[in-house]
């Protein structure tokens, strides 16, 4: 079984949905973001390249962890706080996490953010119970919401994706509806030249 | 961690018994919205299967809830999560429809997941409070709710005794339509108070309704569309909830053309890219019908079946009827229009193929169709002008009509248009185009509008006037002549004998949503007494006497079916913050005080109650006790909804109406200059502002010397108008306005990313940041709408745009508004 995921650029809107579900149901502090939607066009967000009005560009990709099947972070954490289950989604233990930033330098994908003093936009806890812990100098990132998916849910990006751009399931069985997309589409992952082998695929 | 250890509510999935109305529907398409939902009788509605209700973890509860702004969802259904008292997670439900599909009403956007964090802001506003520093500084004092209602209504006898009813006035804005917070509005009727109406999106709508419907194609149709024209909007950041329609679409093998200045996302998602110069899309429409019609695309039987084209138009632009030839007696129900059918006028009922053209004359009366009125005013221009005004290649609108011929073809409209005062060129073009080309009145072809064509389920009305009907209603104005009003003091040729010296302002934030920012201030500093009733101490409440705390959206039990195939009830999930009162308790106190105690008696349960009790709803099965066990029951058609096909237009005449018979302005009644024979079909002239270029015989506004660029804000996806300025989660996206512009522009300006600009008219000015964006049309100056005054590095966008109005309808126009700019660093 690996788990991946299969994002339709040609259905991605870049509507923010993902990161604001994302960031309520995991409780990220403030200013943490697991998931960002990233516009390919200018330097702002929603913005185009090119010359108006027949040469432009403009497409939005959504990034997260690509729960790489050869992970770059795996490898060089030195206590061993990040690991891939079985399964193939990478995880943190914020216990073992010594907050050396070796994964968020090794990462290519600029997905794993640093926790030094965690502050909230509320003063409880939100999103679901069990959503991980974000524990002072702390490295933190997408955990594909394994919280939810041992409960047999979806990731929340994918169950609240306003596109219905998201697709998520196991790539090892080819009759699962993202195998098969696989089969059927175009797709493209990020950075190969990087070796990782990210289990996040983008539909083109 | 417990799997499913307790269920809160009692949601179960209810068999639904097909109904055989869809025929008998069809047929009664000319009947009432009431007699139509009886035709539905029998559908029991399809309560959630939902697994979103189930609670995970020991001592979590989930309530039935909604998003709700006045954002194209209007109310996307959800679970919240409450644990300790607070509400702590939110997930949208898995309601079904009553085949066991999905309903396409109920994945929420990125708005949904950041309500939390409104909910908890800092700018709730918690007690009654008293203004104690200048208006606008944001000083005030908290009171006790006794000295608020006490204040407040002793100084409204006090205006009522001095000056009357229309002394005090009420604003509404649109908030949100949870049923109760229009409560405040039994208040003013009683009172004889005066309204003081929001008026925007007014020419994109009665333009529509004036035509045929709220809803000529509901969106569930969009992609039963062959070509799919998205025109005048902005689908992605003004209904997220649906775009997904137009990529279904595409992947169907729908072609997908975007007409817009700036290349949007849906642009960047189009089969085609058409730039057009902005304020000129009603040429372009114009431009199509007439290569349709020099093509052979006419469809005679549309015309002469679901339209007006064959009635005939009298030289003083009413249609002759059966009493103008002493047929009948006038006004009576057999008094019909009449045609032209084998030689002679004869009762619509009695033609069997009448002329669509061509002119006549009968006991010296001359008459032609109005189809012929629609040829007139297409033959006062030609192809190479229009290509000229609209900036479009001929060979471009060419292709576009052929394209627009080929299949079924609907045009997804919003109100890009209306935000010029001569939006109304537009929208009666473009429905002028669906009509004579027979693209009405099917599925797949036609209009659908966002922020307007949504499902809404039947059944509930609000009860708000209920009893108090026969109190004298004070009369309505509007923003466009709110300061004239001010000013003089009263407008007596409109019917306004004094100007307010008071005004409640519910369910709206207009100093920063409505244009004219400066003009709304200034009427504030003419009044005696401003109150507002709000969740957050917005910009509006920063220059009111008196703010009165409401609850937030999850902190009372509510109604809804805006824009959602179901009357749903949302259930009350946490205490209300601070000593925040609903506006329907807010309501009775300020009456029981004025001493309308016995038209307050109502407890909330029985109101709200008494707005599912008519007979659409029992014809949906729609009880009290049945939404509360099963939150959400399904009241509308199973199919997309289209007007003709399966709905009945609003229209008197029962017909599609690109000819509007006697047509008057709609909201103010001191108009001199009207030009009735003008407005009453299709024409197009430029708007009152937004005209920087000299074009034909239209000379530019010279306005356009001193301020060549058009600044426009557009709908963006972070915000319902101000709703969501205070989730921090929306502002780590998103955190400070800019103005985007094209690259030649900002480089002809100097100007870089990032650089701080300043932005004037002769009304005031803005000073903000920079933003470099290539899908920006070159003279355009764009804001994402809905940012508040403290976001600003000085001044306001708001303070740029003015209040003229084409005279048809009060509208705002936002759009209508020149500029200058300028780097500053």
């Amino acid at each position: 079984m690996r788990y991946a995921l299969a994002i339709d650029l040609k259905k991605c809107f870049g509507c923010q949905t993902c990161a604001t579900a994302c960031k309520l149901a995991n409780n990220l502090p403030a200013g943490i973001s697991w998931n960002r939607v990233t516009t390919e066009g200018g330097t702002t967000i929603d913005t185009a390249s090119g010359t108006y009005p027949n040469d432009l560009h403009m497409q939005h990709v959504p990034i997260a962890c690509q729960h790489c099947a050869d992970p770059a972070c795996v490898a060089v954490c030195p206590t061993g706080a990040t690991w891939q289950e079985d399964n193939g989604i990478v995880l943190i233990d914020p216990e073992k996490c010594i907050g050396c930033l070796a994964c968020i330098q090794a990462c290519p994908y600029d997905v794993r953010r640093f926790v030094e003093d965690p502050v909230w936009a509320v003063d409880f806890a939100v999103g679901y119970a069990d959503a991980p812990q974000h524990l002072p100098g702390t490295v933190g990132k997408c955990t594909m919401c394994a919280n939810l998916v041992e409960k047999g849910l979806l990731p929340m990006c994918v169950e609240s994706c306003t596109g219905h751009a998201r697709y998520f399931g196991d790539i090892e069985d080819p009759e699962s509806e993202i195998s098969k997309l696989l089969a059927s589409r175009e797709w493209h992952q990020l950075m190969p030249e990087a070796g990782t082998n990210p289990c996040v695929f983008y539909l083109d | 961690m417990l799997d499913n250890i307790t269920q809160t509510s009692g949601l179960t999935r209810r068999s639904f018994l097909k109904t055989t109305a869809g025929a008998a529907v069809a047929l009664s398409a000319l009947g009432t919205v009431t007699a139509f939902a009886e035709e539905e009788q029998g559908a029991s509605g399809a309560a959630a299967n939902d697994y979103g209700q189930k609670v995970y973890a020991e001592g979590e509860q989930k309530f039935f809830q909604s998003c709700m702004g006045n954002c194209a969802g209007m109310g996307c259904p959800c679970w919240v999560t409450v644990r300790d008292g607070k509400v702590c997670n939110i997930e949208h439900t898995h309601l079904e429809m009553p085949d066991g599909s999905a309903s396409e009403y109920q994945v929420g956007c990125l708005k949904m997941y950041a309500n939390i964090e409104r909910m908890y802001s800092p700018k709730r506003a918690l007690y009654p409070m008293k203004r104690t520093g200048e208006r606008g500084s944001g000083e005030f004092e908290r009171i006790s709710w006794d000295q608020a209602i006490q204040e407040i209504t002793d100084k409204w006898k006090q205006l009522l005794a001095d000056y009357g009813p229309q002394s005090i006035a009420f604003f509404s804005g649109s908030g949100n339509y949870f049923t109760s917070v229009g409560y405040p509005a039994r208040l003013r009727q009683i009172m004889g108070s005066t309204s003081i109406g929001a008026s925007y999106d007014w020419t994109g709508m009665f333009t529509q309704i004036a035509h045929g419907s709220t809803a000529h194609n509901e969106w569930r149709d969009i992609p039963n569309a062959e070509n799919l024209f998205i025109w005048c909007t902005n689908p992605s950041e003004s209904i997220p909830q649906m775009f997904h329609k137009l990529t279904e679409a595409k992947a169907n093998g729908t072609k997908v053309i975007c007409i817009d200045p700036v290349y949007t996302t849906a642009a960047s998602k189009a089969d085609k890219f058409v730039s057009i110069k902005p304020a000129t899309d009603g040429l372009l429409a114009a431009g199509m019908l007439k290569i349709s019609i020099r093509d052979g695309f006419v469809d005679k039987e549309c015309l002469q079946t679901k339209t007006v084209g064959c009635f005939l138009v009298k030289d003083d632009g009413m249609y002759l009827r059966l009493s103008d030839l002493g047929k009948a007696e006038a006004g009576t129900p057999e008094d019909s229009v009449c045609v032209w059918d084998n030689g002679e006028p004869v009762a619509i009922a009695a033609a069997a193929d009448p002329e669509i053209e061509g002119y006549f004359e009968v006991d010296g009366i001359k008459v032609r169709p109005a189809y012929q009125v629609l040829l007139e005013r297409l033959d006062e221009w030609d192809l190479e002008t229009i290509s000229e005004f609209t900036e479009i290649p001929l060979e471009i609108i060419e292709e576009l009509t052929a394209i627009w011929n080929s299949g079924r073809s609907m045009i997804w409209t919003g109100f890009g248009a209306d935000h010029y005062s001569n939006g109304q060129t537009f929208y009666d073009g473009a429905l002028a185009l669906c009509d004579v080309t027979g693209q009405i009145g099917k599925h797949g072809c036609g209009m659908t509008c966002t922020d307007f064509s949504g499902a809404s389920g039947y059944g509930l009305t609000a009860t708000t006037t209920v009893g108090v009907e026969s109190f004298p209603a004070g009369p309505t104005i509007y923003p466009a002549h709110l300061p004239q009003l001010m000013e003089n003091g009263s407008i007596p040729e409109a019917g306004f004998e004094v100007a307010p010296k008071s005004l409640f302002v519910f369910q709206g934030n207009p100093i920063t949503n409505e244009p004219d920012r400066l003009a709304w201030i200034d009427a504030f500093n003419k009044m005696d007494m401003v109150v507002i009733s709000d969740v957050v101490m917005c910009e509006t409440a920063l220059y009111a006497d008196y703010v009165l705390p409401v609850p937030f959206l999850f902190e009372k039990t509510d109604l809804v079916s805006t824009f959602s195939p179901y009357v749903k009830i949302c259930d009350q999930a946490a205490e209300p913050m601070g000593e925040s009162k609903n506006d329907f308790d807010i309501t009775c106190m300020l009456g029981e005080a004025m001493g309308y105690g016995e038209y307050f008696t109502q407890s909330y349960e029985d109101f709200l109650a008494s707005c599912v009790d008519n007979d659409t709803a029992k014809a949906f099965g729609i009880t009290w006790d049945r939404l509360n066990k099963e939150k959400a029951v399904f009241a509308f058609l199973e199919e997309p909804a289209v007007c003709m096909l399966n709905t009945p237009p609003y229209t008197a005449s029962g017909r599609l109406e690109f000819y509007h018979e006697g047509i008057q302005p709609q909201n103010y009644a001191g108009y001199t200059d009207w030009d009735m024979l003008k407005e009453s079909c299709w024409f197009w002239e430029p708007p009152l502002e937004s005209w920087p270029e000299t074009k034909g015989k239209f000379e530019a506004n010279p306005l356009a010397e001193k301020y060549p660029f058009i600044l426009i804000s557009e709908r963006c996806k972070f915000k319902t108008h101000t709703q969501w300025n205070e989730s921090n989660m929306i502002l780590e996206i998103d955190p400070e306005p800019y103005i985007k512009m094209n690259p030649d522009d900002a480089a002809a300006l100097g100007i870089a990313e990032g650089d701080i600009i300043r932005v004037w008219n002769d009304r005031s000015y803005v000073v903000i940041k920079a933003v470099i964006n290539a899908g920006v049309r070159p003279g355009l100056m764009v804001i994402d709408h809905g940012w508040e005054r403290d976001s600003y590095i000085e001044g306001h966008y708001s303070d740029l745009s003015g209040h003229d109005t084409w005279q048809r309808y009060e509208q705002d126009n936002w759009f209508d508004c020149l500029v200058a700019v300028e780097k500053v660093m």
